[in-house]
C-alpha cells in the first residue's frame, strides 16, 4: 500500500481562488484530508472561471477549479448561520490545520480569528494568506496576484529593456504563496508534534513573492544599484537568449556560462573556430558582442525544429530547452515517461489529464487522491463519518437551509 | 504594533528546525534557496563547497569594486545563516568525510548532474545505507529519470521547458524569461515543501527517503489554468502581454514616474480604477458592471485610464487607489522594496554583518510564523570558515586537519 507523508492530518479549508487552493492541492496530494467549506450562496468563484469542459459553462466543469481542488472533500455550509458555526467548531476541534486566504478582515467576519481558533483547539495550525498579511500599514489593502506581482518587484524585472515591464504569464504570486504556505504548514505540523505548540502562520502573499526577487534588494542595499529588466539576456553570461527555429513562432532557449560550454556550442553549430575568435573567446568578449553572436547562432537554429536544436545541443553538453507550448508540454516524451501528467475521471467532465505532483518522494510518493469534488458532494459523508450524524440530523440541517 | 488578536499570540523563542542538520551540497539557486529556507527557520545548514569555493561565488552581482570569492552578492543572498565547509569530494578521503557528516545529518540537498554523486559513492542509496533516517533531496532541471535526465539546465531553459516562457511577454516579441530567475526559485520552494513533509513523516515513522525534484515539472505546476485550457478545450495559450485573459482592467499601466499593476474583478473595483484616473464619466458608466463587455472594450477604455494615471506618480496612485478600493500595486523596483513602509514595519528585512562587506540589509524569512519566527543569525560564511569546527565533530585531531589541508582535501 502506498504511504502518504501527510496521512492522518486534517485541514478545514476556507480558501478560494488560487493561492489557498494551490496550498491545499499540495497538502492534499501528499495525503492530508482537506475539507473545503463552501456553499451555493458563496462558492469558490473559480468554479465559474475558464476553461470549461462544455460550452454552457456549467457548474463543476471548470478546469481551473478542478485542477487545484483535486484531493479534497467539499461540504456545503452557510457560514452565516449559527448552526453552521457550531459544526465548524466541531470540525476544527478534530483538525490539525485551518487554511484561508481571505482579506485580513475575512475570518473575523465569520467569527474565527486566531484567538477563537485557539480556544477551540490549542494545537491548531492556523494559516492565513492575506494579500499583505495581518500586520502593518497595508494590512487592509486589497490585493490579488496579478497586482501583487507588480508590488513585489517581479514585474519590473520581467520584460524588455526597451519596452514596458511585463507580468509573468500566470497569477504567479498566488502560486508562490501557495507553495510557501505548504512549506510553513508542514513545518508547523512537525513543530506541534514535537512540542505541542500550535501557531498562527501569518503569510502575506505579496511578501512571499517579493522574497523571490533574488539579488534585487541586496544589490540595492550594498551597491545602491537598481536592477533593470533584461529581456532574455543575462547580465553576466553570453550567449543567453531564445533563438528562432524553423517552425512558426518556434524558439529554443540556449544559455552558456563558461568557455568550455561555448566551445561545445561553437562545434555543435559547425563553427568551432568561434571559440578561438577574439570576439567570442571569453565571456567578457561574448557579452560585448552578444548581438552579433546571437545572429550567428540564430542562422543555425533557424534551420531546425526547436526540439532538434535542443537535442543536438544537449548532446554536445550545452544547456538548451525548446520553448514548449502547453500542448507540446503535455505530449512531451520526457514528461510522459516521468508520468507527471495524471489522468483522472471526474463525474461531470470525464477523463482528463492534469499536472500531477512536481516531485517524486521514494517512500511517500504523493498523487492525485481523488477528483475535484462537485460542490457539496461530501457533506453527508463527512457529517456521518467525522461528526457521527444520523440521516435525520442531516436532513434537518438541510431543511433549515444550512447545507445550501 | 498592538493589534488586537496579535497580543495574544504566543511568541516563543522556539525555532522550527533547531534540531535539524542540513548538508547543502548545491551551487544553484534551486538548491541553495531550498537549503536557505531551513536555515532561515533555525536549522544548522552546512554548505559543503569545493576547496576552491562554490561555483556560486563566481556569479555576479558583486559588491561594487571588489570582485573576489567573498564578495558575490548572489552567493551572499542565497547562503546566509549557513556554515561553510570546504571539502574536495573528488578525493576518497573527502568522500569519506562527507559520508561521516551524512551519518549525523538529517537532510542533504544536492543539485549535481544525475548520477555524479552516486559515482563518488555519495548517492542516496549509499548514504541511506549509512543513515536510514536521512532525507536526500535531489533538485535538477528534469529529474532523476526519463530521456532528458542528463540534460543541462538553467533558469531560461526551465522557463522554456516548463511552459511558462511561451505564455510570458508581449505577443510581438520573443517568449520572455521571468525576471529574477523565477523558475529556479519556484523549484526551490517546491523542494523545500517536499523536504518539510519528508522531515515530518520521518518524525512520525523514523524513516528517511529520496526526493526527486524536477524544475520542469515545478514550473509546469504553477501555470494556473494554462495546461487545463489545453486539456479541456484544445486551445494552446499564446503570450499576450500583461493583460489578463478575462478580468479587466487587470494589467500593467504606465504612470508619471513608472508603472502600476492593477487587477479589478468586480464592478466597484473597476469604478474605483476610473475614479483614480479622474475619469468621472467612465466611473458612472453602467457598462463597467458587465465583466465581458468592459473587457471587450479594453482598447477603448485603457487610453482614458492611462491619461489620468500619467498625471501622478506610482506611490501616490497606489495609496490613493487602495483608499478608493481599487486593487492596485505599484511596479516596485529594488529601492521601492527596500524603503517600503509596510515591508520594513513587519520585519520583511533582516540586518546582516559580513566580515568583508560590512553591515547590510536583505530579505529575511518570507513567512511570519508567530510561534517560530525566522532567525537571521549570520551573513553568508567565508569559504571554509567552519571547516575545523564542523570536522572536529568527527573526532579529527588538529594534526589530522592540518594534514587534510596540506593534501588539498579540506
Amino acid at each position: 500500500m502506498l504511504k502518504d507523508a501527510l496521512a492522518g492530518f486534517r485541514c478545514v479549508d476556507f480558501s478560494w481562488v488560487f493561492a489557498g487552493p494551490y496550498c491545499g492541492q499540495l497538502l492534499g496530494d501528499l495525503g492530508m484530508e482537506m475539507i473545503k467549506i463552501e456553499c451555493r450562496k458563496r462558492m469558490d468563484v473559480v468554479r465559474m472561471y475558464p476553461p470549461f469542459a462544455f460550452e454552457d459553462r456549467r457548474l463543476n466543469s471548470s478546469g481551473y477549479w478542478n485542477t487545484h481542488n483535486r484531493s479534497k472533500y467539499s461540504i456545503n455550509l452557510d457560514m452565516k448561520s449559527e448552526k453552521a458555526r457550531e459544526i465548524i467548531i466541531r470540525l476544527i476541534a478534530m483538525s490539525d490545520v485551518v487554511l484561508e486566504n481571505f482579506s485580513a478582515r475575512g475570518m473575523k467576519a465569520i467569527g474565527f480569528d486566531y484567538e477563537r481558533l485557539r480556544e477551540i483547539n490549542p494545537r491548531i495550525i492556523y494559516c492565513s494568506m492575506a494579500g499583505f498579511g495581518h500586520r502593518g500599514p497595508y494590512k487592509n489593502y486589497v490585493a490579488y496576484g496579478p497586482m501583487q506581482e507588480s508590488q513585489a518587484g517581479i514585474v519590473n524585472l520581467t520584460g524588455w529593456p526597451d519596452g514596458e515591464p511585463s507580468r509573468v504569464g500566470t497569477s504567479y504570486p498566488d502560486a508562490a504563496a501557495g507553495v510557501s504556505a505548504a512549506f510553513a504548514v508542514a513545518s508547523a505540523l512537525r513543530h506541534v508534534k514535537r512540542t505541542g505548540q500550535g501557531q498562527w502562520i501569518d503569510l502575506g502573499q505579496t511578501l512571499t513573492a517579493a522574497a523571490l526577487t533574488d539579488t534585487a534588494v541586496i544589490e540595492y542595499t550594498v551597491n545602491g544599484t537598481i536592477q533593470q529588466r533584461n529581456g532574455d539576456s543575462h547580465r553576466f553570461f553570453a550567449p543567453h537568449n531564445v533563438y528562432p527555429c524553423s517552425g512558426e513562432d518556434q524558439w529554443c532557449a540556449i544559455s552558456v556560462e563558461n568557455d568550455a560550454e561555448f566551445a561545445a556550442l561553437a562545434a555543435a553549430i559547425g563553427q568551432p573556430a568561434l571559440a578561438q575568435d577574439a570576439l567570442y573567446a571569453t565571456n567578457a568578449a561574448r557579452i560585448q558582442h552578444r548581438e552579433a553572436l546571437d545572429e550567428i547562432i540564430s542562422a543555425w537554429t533557424a534551420q531546425f525544429d526547436h526540439y532538434e536544436v535542443m537535442h543536438r545541443l544537449q548532446a554536445a553538453g550545452v544547456a538548451a530547452g525548446a520553448v514548449l507550448s502547453t500542448g507540446e508540454f503535455v505530449a512531451d516524451e520526457h514528461v510522459q515517461t516521468r508520468g507527471f501528467m495524471e489522468q483522472f475521471d471526474h463525474p461531470v467532465v470525464g477523463e482528463k489529464l492534469y499536472p500531477g505532483v512536481p516531485f517524486k518522494m521514494s517512500q511517500t510518493p504523493g498523487r492525485i487522491h481523488r477528483p475535484a469534488p462537485l460542490l457539496g458532494a461530501d457533506t453527508e459523508y463527512i457529517f456521518k463519518t467525522l461528526l457521527d450524524m444520523s440521516d435525520e440530523e442531516i436532513k434537518q440541517l438541510d431543511d433549515e437551509g444550512i447545507l445550501v | 504594533m498592538a493589534e488586537r488578536g496579535e497580543s495574544s499570540v504566543s511568541r516563543g523563542d522556539a525555532t522550527l528546525y533547531d534540531d535539524i542538520v542540513v548538508l547543502d551540497v548545491s551551487s544553484s539557486i534551486r538548491g541553495m534557496h531550498c537549503a536557505k529556507m531551513f536555515g532561515d527557520y533555525g536549522a544548522e545548514v552546512i554548505l559543503v563547497e569545493p576547496v576552491g569555493g562554490s561555483a556560486a561565488r563566481q556569479v555576479g552581482p558583486f559588491a561594487a569594486g571588489r570582485e573576489d570569492r567573498e564578495t558575490s552578492l548572489h552567493f551572499m543572498h542565497h547562503n546566509r545563516n549557513k556554515k561553510s565547509v570546504a571539502l574536495n569530494l573528488h578525493t576518497e578521503r573527502g568522500q569519506e568525510l562527507l559520508r561521516e557528516l551524512a551519518r549525523g545529518a538529517d537532510l542533504l540537498i544536492e543539485d549535481w548532474p544525475v548520477g555524479t554523486l552516486e559515482a563518488l559513492g555519495l548517492g542516496f542509496t549509499q548514504l541511506h545505507a549509512l543513515n536510514p533516517r536521512l532525507v536526500v533531496c535531489s533538485i535538477t532541471g528534469f529529474g532523476q529519470s526519463g530521456p532528458y535526465a542528463g540534460y543541462k539546465t538553467s533558469n531560461i531553459v526551465e522557463d522554456a521547458m516548463g511552459g511558462l516562457m511561451g505564455i510570458t511577454g508581449p505577443a510581438d516579441r520573443p517568449p520572455t524569461m521571468t525576471g529574477a530567475q523565477q523558475a529556479e526559485h519556484i523549484t526551490a520552494m517546491h523542494a523545500a515543501y517536499a523536504c518539510a513533509a519528508a522531515l515530518l513523516y520521518r518524525e512520525l515513522h523514523d524513516e528517511g527517503q529520496h526526493i526527486d525534484v524536477s524544475a520542469q515539472d515545478c514550473v509546469a505546476s504553477v501555470l494556473e489554468n494554462a495546461i487545463e485550457q489545453y486539456t479541456y478545450t484544445g486551445v494552446v495559450r499564446k503570450r499576450s502581454g500583461s493583460r489578463h485573459g478575462t478580468a479587466w482592467p487587470c494589467t500593467v499601466f504606465p504612470c508619471k514616474d513608472g508603472y502600476i499593476g492593477m487587477c479589478c474583478t468586480q464592478g466597484k473595483e473597476v469604478r474605483a480604477a476610473a475614479l483614480l484616473s479622474e475619469d468621472f464619466a467612465l466611473a458612472e458608466d453602467p457598462v463597467l458592471e458587465n465583466t465581458f463587455e468592459r473587457r471587450s472594450r479594453a482598447d477603448e477604455f485603457e487610453p482614458r485610464l492611462v491619461a489620468g494615471y500619467m498625471k501622478y506618480g506610482k506611490s501616490e496612485l497606489f495609496h490613493k487607489g487602495q483608499t478608493l478600493g481599487c486593487p492596485i500595486g505599484m511596479t516596485s523596483d529594488a529601492r521601492d522594496l527596500a524603503t517600503d513602509a509596510h515591508l520594513n514595519e513587519i520585519g520583511f528585512f533582516g540586518e546582516f554583518a559580513h566580515p568583508v562587506i560590512g553591515p547590510y540589509k536583505d530579505i529575511a524569512a518570507p513567512v511570519y510564523m508567530t510561534a517560530t519566527p525566522g532567525v537571521m543569525r549570520s551573513a553568508a560564511p567565508l569559504l571554509g570558515q567552519h571547516t575545523s569546527e564542523v570536522l572536529s565533530r568527527l573526532n579529527l585531531s588538529e594534526a589530522e586537519l592540518a594534514t587534510l589541508s596540506a593534501d588539498g582535501i579540506i
